[in-house]
């Protein structure tokens, strides 16, 4: 799904990122550690290419996304979703409105977009809060939707940057466990954190960051 | 079996791109409504500016159109010396090309007019046979005079020379006047949808970069701005039109009172350029504005 390749991310003089390889197979679900600064959030702009590698090749199921042409960059994002440790939601939309905007632009039918928002809305644990508007739920319920957004076009890679950074343990581990029940449906799933109780509660393969370096990379693995 | 697949696959794109492009519509009627009060201070502004756009194009329109006709009303008066053949002179006028009418009112019909417009005594007729010429050109009339005059069996000529001249320099004033109006007004107006998208795009930052970041496409995201501005050139122009239709029941007034026709098509050629200039402005100012502001 995901291959990388020599790949350097400089701002400036300052290297964000130096990976010399590293490959995430279809299905997996993986584990980005490190600490703040370490590089997570890098490595996955240049994933969904909001950031060119300096140097080096990203490919994301087999396209080098260095070279897409800008235009084909929403293409991109439409088969993969991306979850925000901010959420990002809409707040002057209701739920239903900020799950289902991303397949509206598609031209799906409103019966089509309806019954996927829906089935959405239930992976999540939301199926009655389609009317409420973010400001009237919890962070974690806001965290559901913006899941039930990532996950409405059944998208096969999930990217998720620190989703439960703003949210208490308890929560955390629910939001965790929607991500694991996305992975089961065959998603390709990658979580940065570091949140220590939650990487070594679900024995996923864990890759470590340092400086913008891969230092450890095992499988059914612990944070450090 | 492939081609019918293909047209059914070609149907549903169709549908898609119909669906697309309706919920752009969708999309801007909600940005609209969502600048409410702007909506108001935009679309008054376009209207007054285009209405003293249009306004003053009419008013050039008619004043060129006045001067032409007053201008076509100057005719050169050729005086016949007593003795000589009026049909002469007329045959030899018609060599010269730039004349549109000419017409011959002898002495004796020249007299009869007078004596019912006043009360001339019983005197032996003392006018001169008169060749009532006038020119396509205005801008020949001098040269004609100066060959005419020159002419034995011309006994003189006459041409209201200042007028004509005074009434040529207004056309000539008012056509360039009204291109730099023209300009100016439309640089204004293209400033203000410009700045005004601006500003919902800038209000939209953080929405319009969700977006981006779902995969939504450039033209989802982008035309709803473009319609927007449009849509307040538009309305500024369809209001503009109101006191475009006063003034046109004026300038029909005040050219009766001086016995010339309308300027026909001038009114409708005056509300397409005010509708046109306010959609084209609208269009051209949030298309530069999108571009600018709204890098995806
Ligand atoms: N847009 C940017 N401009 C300059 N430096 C940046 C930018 N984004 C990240 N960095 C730097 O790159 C390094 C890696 O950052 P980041 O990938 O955000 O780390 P993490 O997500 O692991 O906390 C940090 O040192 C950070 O300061
Ligand atoms: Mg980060």
């Amino acid at each position: 799904m995901i291959r990388l390749k020599n790949t350097v991310k400089k701002y400036g003089i300052q290297r964000a990122l130096d990976c010399s390889n590293l490959h995430i197979k279809v299905g997996e679900f993986v584990f980005l550690v490190g600490a703040s600064g370490a590089g997570k959030s890098t490595l996955m702009r240049l994933m969904y290419r909001e950031e060119l590698p300096t140097r080096g090749q990203v490919f994301v199921g087999g396209v080098d996304v260095a070279k897409m042409h800008p235009s084909k960059v929403p293409h991109l994002r439409r088969r993969m979703g991306i979850v925000f440790q901010d959420f990002k939601l809409l707040c002057d939309h209701n739920v239903f409105d900020n799950v289902a905007f991303v397949i509206r632009a598609l031209g799906m039918s409103s019966r089509e977009i309806k019954k996927r928002v829906r089935g959405a809305l239930k992976i999540v644990g939301l199926p009655d809060k389609a009317d409420a508007l973010p400001t009237q739920l919890s962070g974690g319920e806001q965290q559901r939707v913006g899941i039930a957004r990532a996950i409405v076009n059944g998208p096969s890679l999930l990217i998720a940057d620190e989703p439960t950074g703003n949210l208490d343990p308890q929560t955390s581990m629910e939001i965790m466990d929607i991500l694991e029940q996305v992975n089961k449906r065959g998603t390709t799933v990658i979580v940065a954190t570091h949140d220590q109780i939650i990487v070594d509660h679900f024995k996923k393969r864990v890759i470590t960051l340092e400086q913008g370096r891969i230092i450890k990379d095992i499988n059914a693995g612990t944070y450090g | 079996m492939p081609g019918l697949m293909d047209r059914e696959f070609l149907g549903a794109t169709i549908n898609t791109d119909i669906r697309i492009f309706f919920r752009v519509i969708g999309e801007t009627i909600k940005g609209i409504k969502r600048s409410h009060w702007m909506n108001l201070v935009i679309i008054s502004t376009m209207a007054a500016i285009l209405s003293i756009f249009g306004c003053l194009f009419r008013s050039g329109l008619f004043v060129s159109h006045f001067v032409d006709e007053v201008g076509n009303a100057i005719q050169v008066s050729v005086y016949v010396k007593p003795g000589h053949d009026a049909n002469n002179l007329v045959k030899k006028f018609s060599e010269y090309k730039n004349i549109e009418k000419i017409k011959i009112i002898t002495r004796e019909e020249a007299w009869k007019d007078l004596k019912t417009q006043m009360d001339i005594p019983e005197i032996n007729n003392p006018l001169p046979d008169t060749i009532r010429v006038k020119l396509k050109d205005k801008a020949e009339v001098k040269d004609f005079i100066k060959t005419v005059k020159n002419l034995n069996s011309v006994e003189d000529v006459q041409y209201a020379e200042q007028f004509a001249d005074k009434v040529m320099g207004v056309g000539h004033f008012i056509n360039i006047a009204a291109i730099v109006i023209v300009i100016a007004l439309g640089g204004l107006t293209f400033s203000i949808i410009n700045n005004t998208i601006h500003l919902v795009i800038e209000s939209r930052k953080k929405e319009i970069e969700i977006m981006r970041m779902m995969g939504v496409s450039d033209w989802y995201i982008k035309a709803p701005y473009i319609f927007q501005g449009i849509f307040y050139g538009f309305c500024g122009a369809f209001f503009a039109v109101i006191p475009l239709i006063a003034l046109n029941s004026y300038i029909k007034k005040f050219a009766e009172l001086f016995y010339i026709g309308i300027d026909a098509n001038s009114s409708q050629i005056v509300v397409l350029s005010v509708l046109f200039m306010g959609i084209a402005v609208g269009a051209l100012g949030s298309i530069f504005s999108v571009k600018k502001y709204l890098k995806v």
